[in-house]
């Protein structure tokens, strides 16, 4: 079996070099962001807090409720995770199409004062190994269980996301080690609105299952936070 | 000023943040790094290089802090270009450009040569960036609010910003699109400062009694220079409306009035606002009086910034690392610090700022839960060890990333 070796990220925010004041400079401003930018967005909150966003609302969301007060528009924005970590093309084109579907219906697109735009802002990660290794899955369910939050999000999410050099995505892992029924099973969490300890946590029982002997492709998981299967 | 080492932080951030922040320092293997600025005492960042300096030292960094010298032209100089970047309106003359031009010229020799990456603090030392070596990284840190500069100073001071090869601001609105990657690094305060550290009972006891204070009332406080943009005037009219329904103090612990005509002008009217109310304390504080700021924060019930424009209020920081319910205006920065009824309250006006003062005081139930909440943000956001670690993670990226 290849080796999962666990890592730790520090991340640092840049600048995305954009700011939006309405609808359609929210448009164009998804058009033109970095995967980076994307990404900060939608999942800042679990590594600056662990926890999902207040109310499950990712910024473009939240400043479209709170600072344009288009409450209807902010609803679609917040539900296109609903189908779980989806990768972020498909992502910006679905917020993009819910802002142009919704502005073809108004007919009026507010303005925010200035001082209220939304900044975008991107990250990038540095990576150090925390020592943590597996080589088999026994292994890699002790390490997870210990890993910490930051590292469990790293694997678990942002290298899904945006694949960096040296930082392994635990999915991948397991499909590479013949676990596609248990990869499936853990492809399909959804990160919203869970606290990042549940994520964890689930994730571990996943594994422990496993370890226990359930076959995940024949019956399905364990059920709360997968998007489409139940056990 | 006490040592500290790196170890000291662990208790408050973790082992597992202190060995990161080594394992970052490691990847570095011994990278030459200097900061330069043009004062060795007083403000923000010299406060901050006096700490971090020492403890990139300790990562194995060989980390340099120098203070460029200047001349009383140069300074005036550069405090109108201050001024510029606060949007203040300035006489922008040649031979002003000249002053600052010839002061950097006298400066080259004080650039490294040899250091890896060279890190300007401000405006002040951005001409020395004309002797940038092949190869080297240079970095412009810019602590201050730069959104309404004057377009001559810019024009000026940007074609130097220009020639770097990364920029840091504290908030997103401050990025001036330089083409180069900007970095978002706000300011961090030093838990194990003089100004942050845990006090004994007997400290604060003293301090109360040399400062004349009885804790008799909760004391609402508000920690800032005299300056219209603190509002200190404000925070009285919303500590009368408060007053009028809840028995509570105020005190305005401030200073800079002694040397500054406007702070003085605005200290006076503050006196005339509070009118002889014997529950208003007035404290014009030395610069150095920082274990009295430290013991006013910690027994106040509620701490206020109601400032009219605030890049990151240090300020509230501080107030939130003391696990202090705070009540702050909602500008600048102050919005990524009080997270509203989560890590304290943002307010919008006189009003706002007295309503919600009324609602700590009278649920300190709800303000410690506020209270303990900013602790965690701060702790994990705004103190000096994760701002260490955040420093040597974007020298690494930087390095990594080749910039420039």
């Amino acid at each position: 079996m290849k080796v999962f070796t666990f890592a730790h990220p520090v991340r640092l925010v840049k600048s995305g070099d954009f700011k939006a004041d309405s609808i359609p400079s929210l448009i164009k401003g998804l058009s033109r962001a970095s995967e980076e930018a994307l990404f900060y967005h939608l999942y800042h909150h679990y590594w600056e807090s662990q926890d999902a966003p207040q109310g499950g609302y990712n910024d473009f969301a939240l400043w479209t409720s709170e600072g344009l007060g288009e409450k209807v528009l902010a609803e679609k924005l917040a539900q296109v995770q609903l189908a779980g970590i989806m990768q972020l093309e498909p992502t910006r084109q679905k917020l993009i199409n819910q802002c142009e579907e919704y502005l073809g219906g108004i007919s009026k697109a507010a303005r925010v004062t200035e001082g209220q735009e939304l900044y975008f802002q991107e990250i990038t990660t540095v990576t150090i190994p925390t020592g943590a290794v597996a080589s088999d899955l026994p292994q890699l369910v002790e390490a997870w269980k210990a890993a910490d939050p930051a590292s469990v999000f790293l694997h678990l999410v942002e290298a899904r996301l945006k694949p960096m050099a040296g930082i392994q995505e635990l999915t991948d892992w397991l499909l590479a080690n013949g676990e596609e029924g248990l990869a499936q099973e853990v492809a399909q969490v959804s990160m919203y609105p869970y606290p990042l300890r549940v994520m964890h946590a689930y994730v571990a029982a996943l594994l422990e299952r496993r370890l226990a002997g359930h076959d995940f492709s024949k019956s399905g998981g364990l059920c709360p936070l997968s998007g489409s299967s139940n056990g | 000023m006490t040592s500290v080492n790196l170890a000291d932080y662990a208790p408050l951030v973790g082992q597992a943040t202190v060995d990161e922040i080594k394992a970052l320092g490691n990847k570095l293997n011994g990278a030459t790094i200097q900061h330069i600025n043009s004062t060795a005492v007083g403000g923000g960042v010299a406060e901050i290089l006096a700490r971090l300096v020492p403890l990139m030292g300790e990562v194995g960094l060989k980390a340099d802090w120098t203070v460029m010298e200047g001349d009383a032209p140069f300074f005036q100089v550069t405090k109108t270009f201050h001024n510029a970047f606060h949007g203040v309106k300035v006489d922008v003359t040649p031979d002003m450009l000249d002053v600052y031009r010839s002061t950097s010229s006298r400066n080259f020799s004080k650039v490294d040569q040899n250091a890896e990456f060279v890190v300007a603090h401000d405006q002040q030392p951005l001409g020395l960036s004309e002797v940038m070596k092949k190869g080297q990284k240079w970095i412009w840190y810019c602590h201050i609010d730069p959104v309404d500069v004057d377009y001559r100073v810019w024009r000026f001071l940007g074609a130097y910003a220009n020639r770097c090869h990364a920029a840091i601001y504290h908030l997103p609105e401050y990025a001036k699109g330089l083409g180069i990657p900007e970095y978002l690094l706000p300011p961090a305060i030093d838990p194990l400062s003089e100004k942050n550290r845990e006090v004994t009972q007997e400290e604060k006891l003293k301090v109360l009694q040399n400062l004349g204070l009885v804790l008799d009332k909760p004391i609402v406080l508000q920690v800032s220079r005299f300056d219209r943009l603190k509002d200190p005037v404000g925070v009285i009219q919303a500590f009368k409306m408060v007053k009028k329904i809840t028995p509570c103090q105020l005190i305005l612990a401030g200073g800079g009035a002694a040397d500054d005509p406007e702070g003085a002008q605005v200290l006076a009217e503050v006196r005339e606002e509070a009118g002889g109310d014997e529950d208003i304390h007035i404290l014009d504080l030395p610069p150095t009086a920082n274990l009295e700021i430290n013991v006013l924060q910690r027994v106040a019930a509620v701490v206020v910034q109601k400032s009219l424009r605030e890049g990151f209020g240090l300020t509230v920081t501080e107030a939130l690392w003391k696990a202090k319910p705070v009540v702050a205006a909602a500008v600048g920065g102050i919005k990524k610090q009080v997270i509203h009824e989560q890590t304290g309250l943002l307010a919008h006006s006189v009003e706002g700022a007295a309503w919600n003062i009324y609602r700590i005081l009278n649920n300190p139930a709800f303000g410690e839960e506020m209270g303990k909440a900013g602790r965690e943000h701060a702790r994990r956001n705004f103190i000096l060890p994760v701002y260490l670690r955040t420093w040597l993670a974007l020298l690494n990226a930087m390095r990594t990333e080749g910039n420039g």
